[in-house]
Protein backbone atom coordinates (compact mmCIF):
# COMPACT_ATOMS: atom_id res chain seq x y z
CA UNK A 1 0.00 0.00 0.00
CA UNK A 2 2.47 2.48 0.93
CA UNK A 3 4.75 1.49 -2.08
CA UNK A 4 1.51 1.74 -4.34
CA UNK A 5 1.23 5.44 -2.80
CA UNK A 6 4.90 6.26 -3.22
CA UNK A 7 4.62 4.64 -6.73
CA UNK A 8 1.79 7.04 -7.40
CA UNK A 9 3.40 9.94 -5.77
CA UNK A 10 6.56 9.34 -8.02
CA UNK A 11 4.14 8.91 -11.36
CA UNK A 12 2.65 12.17 -11.01
CA UNK A 13 5.97 13.75 -10.00
CA UNK A 14 7.85 13.12 -13.06
CA UNK A 15 4.76 13.66 -15.16
CA UNK A 16 4.01 16.84 -13.85
CA UNK A 17 8.04 17.34 -13.84
CA UNK A 18 8.42 16.98 -17.49
CA UNK A 19 5.49 18.53 -18.74
CA UNK A 20 7.13 21.63 -17.21
CA UNK A 21 10.45 21.48 -17.52
CA UNK A 22 12.55 24.44 -19.92
CA UNK A 23 15.72 21.76 -20.26
CA UNK A 24 14.32 19.62 -23.24
CA UNK A 25 17.36 16.92 -22.71
CA UNK A 26 15.83 17.21 -19.03
CA UNK A 27 12.39 16.49 -20.45
CA UNK A 28 13.75 13.64 -21.99
CA UNK A 29 15.87 11.91 -19.55
CA UNK A 30 12.32 12.62 -17.49
CA UNK A 31 9.83 10.80 -20.43
CA UNK A 32 12.53 7.71 -20.00
CA UNK A 33 12.17 7.89 -16.17
CA UNK A 34 8.02 8.31 -16.58
CA UNK A 35 7.98 5.36 -18.76
CA UNK A 36 10.46 3.06 -16.41
CA UNK A 37 7.75 4.18 -13.34
CA UNK A 38 5.14 3.45 -15.40
CA UNK A 39 5.83 0.18 -16.00
CA UNK A 40 6.33 -0.31 -12.36
CA UNK A 41 2.45 0.64 -11.77
CA UNK A 42 1.36 -1.72 -14.41
CA UNK A 43 3.35 -4.71 -13.11
CA UNK A 44 1.58 -3.65 -9.83
CA UNK A 45 -1.77 -4.05 -11.45
CA UNK A 46 -1.03 -7.23 -12.86
CA UNK A 47 -1.01 -6.54 -16.34
CA UNK A 48 2.89 -7.56 -17.16
CA UNK A 49 2.04 -7.45 -21.07
CA UNK A 50 1.46 -3.87 -20.89
CA UNK A 51 4.53 -2.90 -18.67
CA UNK A 52 7.03 -4.85 -21.23
CA UNK A 53 5.40 -2.80 -23.82
CA UNK A 54 5.43 0.07 -22.31
CA UNK A 55 9.34 -0.69 -21.14
CA UNK A 56 10.49 -1.12 -24.69
CA UNK A 57 8.56 0.88 -26.20
CA UNK A 58 7.57 3.94 -24.66
CA UNK A 59 10.80 4.14 -22.51
CA UNK A 60 13.19 2.15 -25.23
CA UNK A 61 12.43 3.18 -28.44
CA UNK A 62 11.12 6.65 -27.99
CA UNK A 63 13.49 7.77 -25.56
CA UNK A 64 16.00 6.70 -28.09
CA UNK A 65 14.32 8.55 -31.13
CA UNK A 66 13.99 11.79 -28.79
CA UNK A 67 17.26 11.76 -28.42
CA UNK A 68 18.32 11.71 -31.80
CA UNK A 69 15.08 14.51 -32.26
CA UNK A 70 16.48 17.00 -29.45
CA UNK A 71 20.01 16.24 -30.94
CA UNK A 72 18.80 17.04 -34.63
CA UNK A 73 17.29 20.24 -33.16
CA UNK A 74 20.72 21.40 -31.68
CA UNK A 75 21.77 20.95 -35.19
CA UNK A 76 19.61 22.19 -37.53
CA UNK A 77 17.29 24.74 -35.27
CA UNK A 78 19.38 25.51 -32.57
CA UNK A 79 17.08 28.49 -31.07
CA UNK A 80 14.14 26.09 -30.78
CA UNK A 81 15.62 24.77 -27.51
CA UNK A 82 15.18 27.96 -26.25
CA UNK A 83 12.39 28.01 -23.25
CA UNK A 84 10.82 30.86 -24.84
CA UNK A 85 9.06 28.48 -28.23
CA UNK A 86 7.86 26.16 -26.09
CA UNK A 87 6.70 27.94 -23.21
CA UNK A 88 2.80 28.28 -23.96
CA UNK A 89 2.69 24.52 -24.57
CA UNK A 90 4.39 23.99 -21.13
CA UNK A 91 1.87 25.99 -19.02
CA UNK A 92 -1.46 24.09 -21.43
CA UNK A 93 -0.15 20.62 -21.42
CA UNK A 94 -0.43 19.78 -18.09
CA UNK A 95 -3.61 21.89 -17.76
CA UNK A 96 -4.79 19.43 -20.21
CA UNK A 97 -3.14 16.40 -18.46
CA UNK A 98 -4.44 17.29 -15.24
CA UNK A 99 -7.91 18.04 -16.29
CA UNK A 100 -8.49 14.68 -18.54
CA UNK A 101 -6.81 12.60 -15.29
CA UNK A 102 -9.69 14.14 -13.35
CA UNK A 103 -11.78 13.46 -16.03
CA UNK A 104 -10.83 9.85 -15.90
CA UNK A 105 -10.91 9.31 -12.01
CA UNK A 106 -14.24 10.61 -11.50
CA UNK A 107 -15.78 8.55 -14.32
CA UNK A 108 -13.93 5.41 -12.57
CA UNK A 109 -15.61 6.19 -9.42
CA UNK A 110 -19.03 6.95 -10.46
CA UNK A 111 -19.73 4.62 -12.87
CA UNK A 112 -22.47 2.22 -12.37
CA UNK A 113 -21.41 -1.25 -11.26
CA UNK A 114 -23.94 -2.75 -12.85
CA UNK A 115 -21.84 -2.84 -16.12
CA UNK A 116 -20.90 -6.16 -16.14
CA UNK A 117 -17.27 -6.32 -16.32
CA UNK A 118 -15.30 -7.38 -19.60
CA UNK A 119 -12.57 -9.60 -18.28
CA UNK A 120 -14.65 -13.02 -16.65
CA UNK A 121 -16.22 -13.05 -20.29
CA UNK A 122 -13.16 -13.21 -22.07
CA UNK A 123 -11.59 -15.58 -19.62
CA UNK A 124 -14.51 -17.58 -20.21
CA UNK A 125 -13.77 -17.45 -23.99
CA UNK A 126 -10.19 -17.76 -23.67
CA UNK A 127 -9.72 -22.25 -24.20
CA UNK A 128 -11.65 -21.37 -27.27
CA UNK A 129 -8.78 -18.93 -28.72
CA UNK A 130 -5.94 -19.40 -30.73
CA UNK A 131 -3.86 -18.58 -27.57
CA UNK A 132 -3.84 -19.20 -24.22
CA UNK A 133 -2.21 -16.10 -23.02
CA UNK A 134 -5.73 -13.63 -22.73
CA UNK A 135 -3.87 -10.41 -23.98
CA UNK A 136 -2.47 -12.50 -26.73
CA UNK A 137 -6.52 -14.23 -27.28
CA UNK A 138 -7.74 -10.15 -27.60
CA UNK A 139 -4.85 -9.11 -29.87
CA UNK A 140 -4.60 -11.74 -32.43
CA UNK A 141 -7.89 -13.24 -31.89
CA UNK A 142 -11.00 -11.77 -30.66
CA UNK A 143 -10.11 -8.31 -31.66
CA UNK A 144 -7.24 -9.14 -34.08
CA UNK A 145 -8.37 -6.56 -36.57
CA UNK A 146 -6.93 -3.95 -33.91
CA UNK A 147 -3.75 -5.20 -34.38
CA UNK A 148 -4.32 -5.21 -37.76
CA UNK A 149 -5.03 -1.68 -37.89
CA UNK A 150 -1.79 -0.78 -35.84
CA UNK A 151 0.59 -2.47 -37.59
CA UNK A 152 -0.94 -0.03 -40.43
CA UNK A 153 -0.60 3.13 -38.69
CA UNK A 154 3.14 1.97 -38.43
CA UNK A 155 3.64 1.66 -41.83
CA UNK A 156 1.40 4.62 -42.66
CA UNK A 157 4.04 6.12 -40.13
CA UNK A 158 7.27 5.36 -41.74
CA UNK A 159 5.78 6.19 -45.06
CA UNK A 160 5.16 9.76 -43.93
CA UNK A 161 8.58 9.55 -42.29
CA UNK A 162 10.47 8.66 -46.23
CA UNK A 163 7.69 11.24 -47.53
CA UNK A 164 9.36 13.94 -45.28
CA UNK A 165 12.65 12.87 -45.89
CA UNK A 166 12.42 12.53 -49.59
CA UNK A 167 15.01 15.29 -50.54
CA UNK A 168 17.62 14.28 -47.90
CA UNK A 169 21.02 13.76 -49.02
CA UNK A 170 22.59 10.05 -49.63
CA UNK A 171 22.77 8.17 -46.51
CA UNK A 172 26.14 9.20 -44.13
CA UNK A 173 29.09 6.41 -44.01
CA UNK A 174 28.59 4.62 -41.23
CA UNK A 175 30.72 4.79 -38.22
CA UNK A 176 33.23 1.91 -37.84
CA UNK A 177 33.52 -0.33 -35.20
CA UNK A 178 36.83 0.38 -34.90
CA UNK A 179 36.64 4.26 -33.68
CA UNK A 180 34.75 2.27 -30.44
CA UNK A 181 35.84 -0.75 -29.04
CA UNK A 182 34.28 -0.93 -26.18
CA UNK A 183 31.10 -0.49 -27.64
CA UNK A 184 31.63 -2.69 -29.99
CA UNK A 185 32.49 -5.40 -27.97
CA UNK A 186 28.71 -4.90 -26.15
CA UNK A 187 27.13 -5.26 -29.13
CA UNK A 188 28.67 -8.41 -30.20
CA UNK A 189 27.85 -9.80 -26.92
CA UNK A 190 24.22 -8.28 -26.50
CA UNK A 191 22.78 -8.43 -30.06
CA UNK A 192 22.76 -12.53 -30.47
CA UNK A 193 21.26 -12.14 -26.83
CA UNK A 194 18.80 -9.99 -28.11
CA UNK A 195 17.81 -12.08 -31.23
CA UNK A 196 17.65 -15.35 -28.91
CA UNK A 197 15.33 -13.36 -26.65
CA UNK A 198 12.88 -11.37 -29.18
CA UNK A 199 12.22 -14.65 -30.86
CA UNK A 200 11.45 -16.34 -27.07
CA UNK A 201 8.83 -13.75 -26.78
CA UNK A 202 7.04 -13.83 -29.53
CA UNK A 203 6.87 -17.28 -29.13
CA UNK A 204 6.16 -16.55 -25.64
CA UNK A 205 3.30 -14.36 -26.20
CA UNK A 206 0.74 -17.52 -27.44
CA UNK A 207 1.06 -18.52 -23.00
CA UNK A 208 2.25 -16.09 -21.52
CA UNK A 209 2.98 -12.43 -21.18
CA UNK A 210 5.17 -11.52 -24.82
CA UNK A 211 4.15 -10.90 -28.02
CA UNK A 212 5.03 -9.37 -31.23
CA UNK A 213 5.24 -5.78 -30.39
CA UNK A 214 7.54 -6.25 -27.21
CA UNK A 215 9.53 -8.50 -29.26
CA UNK A 216 9.32 -6.42 -31.74
CA UNK A 217 10.66 -2.86 -29.31
CA UNK A 218 13.44 -5.49 -28.02
CA UNK A 219 14.75 -5.97 -31.80
CA UNK A 220 14.33 -2.56 -33.08
CA UNK A 221 16.79 -1.75 -29.88
CA UNK A 222 19.44 -3.93 -31.11
CA UNK A 223 18.93 -2.68 -34.15
CA UNK A 224 19.32 0.57 -32.80
CA UNK A 225 22.42 -0.21 -31.39
CA UNK A 226 23.66 -1.75 -34.60
CA UNK A 227 23.46 1.68 -36.43
CA UNK A 228 24.78 3.50 -33.47
CA UNK A 229 28.03 1.31 -33.20
CA UNK A 230 28.80 1.04 -37.13
CA UNK A 231 28.07 -2.65 -37.18
CA UNK A 232 24.82 -2.01 -39.55
CA UNK A 233 24.65 0.59 -42.49
CA UNK A 234 21.35 2.09 -42.80
CA UNK A 235 19.91 0.84 -46.15
CA UNK A 236 18.31 3.57 -48.85
CA UNK A 237 14.50 4.34 -48.25
CA UNK A 238 13.63 2.79 -51.09
CA UNK A 239 15.73 -0.44 -51.27
CA UNK A 240 13.80 -2.62 -52.00
CA UNK A 241 15.05 -5.46 -49.20
CA UNK A 242 13.67 -2.29 -46.80
CA UNK A 243 10.51 -1.86 -48.40
CA UNK A 244 9.72 -5.63 -48.04
CA UNK A 245 10.84 -6.13 -44.77
CA UNK A 246 8.34 -2.86 -43.64
CA UNK A 247 5.84 -4.24 -45.60
CA UNK A 248 5.43 -7.51 -44.84
CA UNK A 249 3.72 -7.65 -41.53
CA UNK A 250 0.63 -5.47 -42.90
CA UNK A 251 0.77 -7.60 -45.89
CA UNK A 252 0.74 -10.95 -44.34
CA UNK A 253 -1.73 -9.76 -42.00
CA UNK A 254 -4.32 -8.83 -44.40
CA UNK A 255 -3.43 -11.88 -46.34
CA UNK A 256 -4.75 -13.92 -43.40
CA UNK A 257 -7.67 -11.57 -42.98
CA UNK A 258 -9.02 -11.93 -46.73
CA UNK A 259 -8.06 -15.73 -46.56
CA UNK A 260 -10.24 -16.30 -43.08
CA UNK A 261 -12.72 -14.24 -45.15
CA UNK A 262 -12.79 -16.71 -47.76
CA UNK A 263 -12.41 -19.66 -45.95
CA UNK A 264 -14.03 -19.18 -42.63
CA UNK A 265 -16.85 -16.49 -43.66
CA UNK A 266 -15.72 -14.25 -41.04
CA UNK A 267 -12.74 -11.48 -41.27
CA UNK A 268 -9.52 -13.08 -38.97
CA UNK A 269 -11.55 -16.29 -37.85
CA UNK A 270 -8.93 -18.90 -37.68
CA UNK A 271 -9.84 -22.23 -38.53
CA UNK A 272 -10.82 -24.39 -35.76
CA UNK A 273 -8.23 -27.03 -36.02
CA UNK A 274 -4.83 -24.32 -36.68
CA UNK A 275 -5.38 -21.27 -34.87
CA UNK A 276 -2.23 -21.39 -32.85
CA UNK A 277 -0.16 -21.84 -35.96
CA UNK A 278 -1.88 -19.08 -37.66
CA UNK A 279 -1.40 -16.89 -35.06
CA UNK A 280 2.29 -17.83 -34.18
CA UNK A 281 3.03 -17.22 -38.00
CA UNK A 282 1.29 -13.68 -38.19
CA UNK A 283 3.04 -12.66 -34.88
CA UNK A 284 6.54 -13.93 -36.47
CA UNK A 285 6.25 -11.73 -39.46
CA UNK A 286 5.10 -8.57 -37.21
CA UNK A 287 7.88 -8.65 -35.02
CA UNK A 288 10.06 -8.21 -37.91
CA UNK A 289 8.61 -5.96 -39.36
CA UNK A 290 7.59 -3.87 -36.42
CA UNK A 291 11.16 -3.79 -35.52
CA UNK A 292 12.52 -2.86 -39.35
CA UNK A 293 9.76 0.16 -38.85
CA UNK A 294 11.04 1.75 -35.40
CA UNK A 295 14.78 0.90 -36.16
CA UNK A 296 13.67 2.41 -39.66
CA UNK A 297 12.26 5.64 -37.60
CA UNK A 298 15.76 6.21 -35.53
CA UNK A 299 17.57 6.05 -39.00
CA UNK A 300 15.30 8.71 -40.42
CA UNK A 301 15.93 11.36 -37.51
CA UNK A 302 19.34 11.50 -39.26
CA UNK A 303 21.35 9.80 -37.10
CA UNK A 304 23.29 11.62 -34.41
CA UNK A 305 26.18 9.14 -33.60
CA UNK A 306 27.53 8.66 -37.02
CA UNK A 307 27.56 12.84 -36.93
CA UNK A 308 29.16 12.62 -33.56
CA UNK A 309 32.03 10.74 -34.61
CA UNK A 310 32.22 12.58 -37.58
CA UNK A 311 33.33 15.51 -35.24
CA UNK A 312 35.86 13.39 -33.24
CA UNK A 313 38.20 13.68 -36.33
CA UNK B 1 17.05 -17.08 8.80
CA UNK B 2 16.79 -17.18 5.44
CA UNK B 3 14.42 -14.12 5.31
CA UNK B 4 16.70 -12.55 7.59
CA UNK B 5 19.41 -13.19 5.43
CA UNK B 6 17.58 -12.11 2.21
CA UNK B 7 16.73 -8.60 3.98
CA UNK B 8 20.41 -8.01 4.76
CA UNK B 9 21.00 -8.19 1.13
CA UNK B 10 18.19 -6.25 0.32
CA UNK B 11 19.45 -3.88 2.88
CA UNK B 12 22.76 -4.04 1.71
CA UNK B 13 21.27 -4.05 -2.28
CA UNK B 14 19.46 -0.51 -1.03
CA UNK B 15 22.12 0.96 0.64
CA UNK B 16 24.62 1.16 -2.46
CA UNK B 17 21.49 2.50 -4.60
CA UNK B 18 21.05 5.51 -2.13
CA UNK B 19 25.25 5.91 -1.84
CA UNK B 20 25.33 6.24 -5.80
CA UNK B 21 22.05 8.24 -6.13
CA UNK B 22 23.21 10.76 -3.87
CA UNK B 23 26.99 10.46 -5.01
CA UNK B 24 25.24 11.11 -8.49
CA UNK B 25 23.75 14.05 -7.54
CA UNK B 26 26.58 15.48 -4.74
CA UNK B 27 29.96 14.66 -6.88
CA UNK B 28 31.37 17.82 -8.39
CA UNK B 29 32.01 16.19 -12.19
CA UNK B 30 31.10 14.05 -14.86
CA UNK B 31 34.43 11.32 -13.97
CA UNK B 32 33.31 10.96 -10.53
CA UNK B 33 29.58 10.47 -10.77
CA UNK B 34 30.11 8.00 -13.17
CA UNK B 35 32.08 6.01 -10.66
CA UNK B 36 29.29 6.49 -8.31
CA UNK B 37 27.03 4.83 -10.76
CA UNK B 38 28.74 2.09 -12.06
CA UNK B 39 30.43 0.73 -9.30
CA UNK B 40 27.62 1.70 -6.47
CA UNK B 41 24.63 0.60 -8.35
CA UNK B 42 26.49 -2.69 -9.81
CA UNK B 43 27.16 -3.90 -6.07
CA UNK B 44 23.46 -2.72 -5.53
CA UNK B 45 21.98 -4.57 -8.07
CA UNK B 46 24.17 -7.40 -7.22
CA UNK B 47 23.11 -8.12 -3.82
CA UNK B 48 19.77 -6.85 -5.14
CA UNK B 49 19.97 -10.00 -7.32
CA UNK B 50 21.62 -12.41 -4.69
CA UNK B 51 18.58 -11.68 -2.23
CA UNK B 52 15.96 -12.77 -5.07
CA UNK B 53 17.84 -15.66 -5.90
CA UNK B 54 17.89 -16.78 -2.74
CA UNK B 55 13.67 -15.96 -2.49
CA UNK B 56 13.31 -18.09 -6.47
CA UNK B 57 11.53 -21.37 -6.45
CA UNK B 58 13.52 -22.58 -9.32
CA UNK B 59 17.19 -22.86 -11.04
CA UNK B 60 15.79 -21.13 -14.74
CA UNK B 61 14.76 -17.94 -12.57
CA UNK B 62 17.85 -17.78 -10.70
CA UNK B 63 19.78 -18.13 -13.94
CA UNK B 64 17.57 -15.33 -15.34
CA UNK B 65 18.42 -13.43 -12.64
CA UNK B 66 22.06 -13.70 -12.79
CA UNK B 67 22.11 -13.65 -16.36
CA UNK B 68 20.09 -9.98 -15.87
CA UNK B 69 23.22 -8.72 -13.58
CA UNK B 70 25.91 -9.65 -16.20
CA UNK B 71 24.17 -7.89 -19.03
CA UNK B 72 23.74 -4.18 -16.61
CA UNK B 73 27.03 -4.90 -15.46
CA UNK B 74 27.96 -4.60 -18.89
CA UNK B 75 25.81 -2.59 -20.43
CA UNK B 76 27.00 0.05 -17.69
CA UNK B 77 30.26 -0.10 -17.67
CA UNK B 78 29.86 0.45 -21.58
CA UNK B 79 27.87 3.22 -21.04
CA UNK B 80 30.06 4.69 -18.50
CA UNK B 81 33.11 4.81 -20.75
CA UNK B 82 31.18 5.93 -23.53
CA UNK B 83 29.90 8.82 -20.99
CA UNK B 84 33.31 9.38 -19.97
CA UNK B 85 34.70 9.70 -23.36
CA UNK B 86 31.75 11.90 -24.63
CA UNK B 87 32.52 13.85 -21.19
CA UNK B 88 36.63 14.41 -21.98
CA UNK B 89 35.68 15.46 -25.53
CA UNK B 90 33.12 18.03 -24.33
CA UNK B 91 35.57 19.65 -22.77
CA UNK B 92 39.03 19.06 -24.94
CA UNK B 93 36.89 20.28 -28.04
CA UNK B 94 38.50 18.74 -30.91
CA UNK B 95 42.33 19.48 -29.73
CA UNK B 96 44.20 18.18 -26.63
CA UNK B 97 43.11 14.71 -26.87
CA UNK B 98 46.11 12.10 -27.69
CA UNK B 99 45.02 8.51 -29.22
CA UNK B 100 43.45 7.07 -25.31
CA UNK B 101 42.27 10.11 -24.39
CA UNK B 102 44.28 9.07 -20.67
CA UNK B 103 46.56 12.82 -21.11
CA UNK B 104 43.38 14.57 -21.00
CA UNK B 105 42.26 13.05 -17.90
CA UNK B 106 45.25 14.85 -15.43
CA UNK B 107 43.22 16.76 -13.10
CA UNK B 108 40.23 16.41 -15.55
CA UNK B 109 37.27 18.78 -13.88
CA UNK B 110 34.43 18.48 -16.76
CA UNK B 111 31.95 21.15 -15.71
CA UNK B 112 29.03 19.71 -13.67
CA UNK B 113 25.85 18.91 -15.56
CA UNK B 114 27.04 19.26 -19.43
CA UNK B 115 25.27 17.76 -21.40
Amino acid sequence: MAFDVALCVLVAGLALRLLTTRDLFEAVILFVSFGLALALVWVRIGAVDVALAEVALGAGVTGALLVNARRRLEQKAPEWLEAAHYRPAAAVLPALCGAFAGVAGLVALTAPRAVQPLAPRILERVPDAAATNPVTAVLLDFRAYDTLLEIGVLVAGITAVWALERGRPAVPPAATAEDEPVLAELVRWIVPLTVMTAIYLTWLGAYEPGGAFQAGALLAGAGVLMLASGFLRPYAPHSPVLRTVVAAGLFVFAAAALATVFAEGALLRYPAAGGYVWVLAIEAVLTVSIAAILAEFFVDVPSAPQQASGEQR
Amino acid sequence: MMDLLVLLLLACGGFFFLAGTVGLLRFPDVLTRIHTLTKADNLGLGFTVLALALLADSWIVRAKLVLIWLLVIGATATTGHLIARAGLEARDGLEGRDETGLEARDGARLGAGDH
